[in-house]
């Protein structure tokens, strides 16, 4: 048989248990407010009761005075909150966070509020969505370290792109305050700087369950994220405002894995294709280039470049025909000169004289007589004639002027 | 200098071919300018099979890797 406990210590034992439960940290209730007590203290002490049954429940101050309506008896109300046991009685009960007027439809119209609150400031607004990435370099992932959803996620990346680099910031994803821990993932991948995209995640569950991912304070945290936020949340048919104002809703935590990484062998064959027609791209090009040149380099000019100059040529050659000519004609004229001077040269010369019938007197040394002073009777001097010499012997002179004798 | 790129040695060399064809008869310009034009050519030709070069040979880890 078991050792008997304290009732204290059961009842310690019996806190923890119910501290543990997971659903039991984070429930909405609805019921009939009855037994409404308003301390001093500004505590809330009441019962909430239906057709069956009854739950006592306590609200603090803190909490209390952030209620936006006055509870009284008979009021249907929803409550959140989570449930535990105040050991000095022994009872359990539901320690409310808050609560709103009205029946279930209520938690729906407060829902709708919300949503129609934070579209009105543009949170849900197409242009201020970031696109995802197509290959991210670091996938940041904001869920819980235990349970299904990082498994799963860690499946399809594995497949589908197992080059994948990946951090996990573990985050409470229901239960009292798991909106400030999804949050603080956010804001954790934000401040760190490495990450390329978060996905904040969490499998299915009842409303309560994703109650979270309604908060509005984890709708400012994605908002304000400069990383693009892909929210999955539940299973396909469930919304949350967290779907609403992330970049990008996937309908299940797979479905955000498979959106934020690009199959990697598509990838592959991608880039290959690519770089085939790169090539095939540069190729052509090279050839209208090459053809360009070739083009260029076969006209006339450039193969017989000599051509060019058949012009000049032809120019030269007349030219220097010409000059021919000219000087030619030039060295005729001067011939000519030269000949007419060479005659009338001639006609200066004294034998020419002679022949016109003039003869030059010479003496017995050869002198030439040019007065009659030069000789004296009985001299024998010569007579110089054309075709020959006269020796002559002087008879006698008389002084008298040539022209006269002549 | 910066090196003067494939258009605009075509471009040049276009200029050169066209002045020739046009007439050019001054014999040292003409002269001046062929030699130009055909070290154009061979600059070009140079750079064409240069290119053919790389493109093969950065294309063989693309066809290697591609089937």
């Amino acid at each position: 048989m078991n050792k008997a406990v304290t009732v204290s210590r059961l009842n310690a034992y019996i806190k923890m248990v119910l501290g543990n439960d997971e659903y039991l940290s984070n429930v909405l209730v609805t019921g009939e407010i009855s037994n409404f007590k308003h301390h001093q203290s500004g505590h809330l002490y009441f019962t909430l009761k239906d057709a069956e049954s009854a739950l006592s429940c306590v609200m603090f101050q803190a909490k209390a005075s952030l209620l936006d309506f006055r509870p009284e008896d008979g009021m249907e109300i929803v409550a959140s909150g989570y449930v535990s046991v105040f050991e000095r009685t022994g009872r359990y009960q539901l320690y409310v966070q808050a609560m709103i007027p009205g029946g279930e439809g209520a938690l729906y119209r407060q829902f709708e509020e919300l949503k129609k609150k934070l579209a009105a400031e543009g949170l849900f607004d197409e242009a201020v969505k970031k696109p995802i990435p197509m290959i991210p370099g670091k996938i940041g992932v904001v869920t819980s370290e235990t349970g299904s959803v990082i498994k799963d996620i860690l499946n399809v990346l594995d497949r589908r792109y197992p080059i994948y680099n990946l951090e996990l910031y573990p985050a409470h994803v229901q239960g009292r305050g798991a909106e400030k821990e999804i949050a603080a993932g956010i804001r954790y991948f934000n401040r760190k700087g490495d990450t390329d995209v978060i996905i904040i995640a969490r499998g299915g569950g009842s409303i309560e369950d994703l109650w979270p991912f309604n908060e509005e304070y984890l709708a400012r945290a994605i908002y304000e994220s400069r990383i693009p936020v892909v929210s999955a949340v539940g299973h396909e048919t469930d919304y949350t405002i967290a779907d609403f104002v992330s970049d990008r809703r996937a309908p299940t935590p797979s479905a955000a894995a498979e959106l934020v990484v690009p199959e990697l062998t598509a990838l592959m064959d991608g880039i290959n294709n690519s770089g085939i027609r790169l090539r095939n791209h540069m190729r052509a090009l090279l050839e209208r280039y090459s053809t360009r040149v070739r083009s260029l380099a076969d006209r006339p000019v450039m193969k017989r470049p000599g051509e060019i100059f058949n012009m000049t040529e032809m120019v030269v050659e007349r030219l220097s025909e010409k000059l021919e000519a000219e000087v030619s004609m030039l060295m005729e004229r001067k011939e000519a000169d030269l000949k007419s001077l060479a005659g009338k040269i001639e006609l200066l010369s004294p034998v020419a004289t002679l022949v016109r019938g003039y003869s030059v007197l010479k003496d017995n040394g050869g002198h030439v007589i040019t007065s009659l002073k030069a000789v004296g009777t009985g001299d024998r001097i010569s007579a110089v004639l054309s075709d020959g010499r006269i020796d002559c012997e002087v008879k006698g002179k008389e002084t008298k002027d040539a022209k006269e004798i002549l | 200098m910066q090196k003067k790129s494939f258009e605009e040695l075509i471009r040049e060399l276009e200029g050169i071919v066209n002045k020739l064809e046009g007439g050019e008869t001054e014999l040292d310009k003409a002269l001046g300018m062929y030699k130009e034009g055909i070290g154009i050519i061979k600059e070009l030709n140079d750079r064409i099979s240069n290119a053919r070069k790389q493109i093969e040979t950065a294309g063989e880890d693309v066809s290697e890797s591609g089937q």
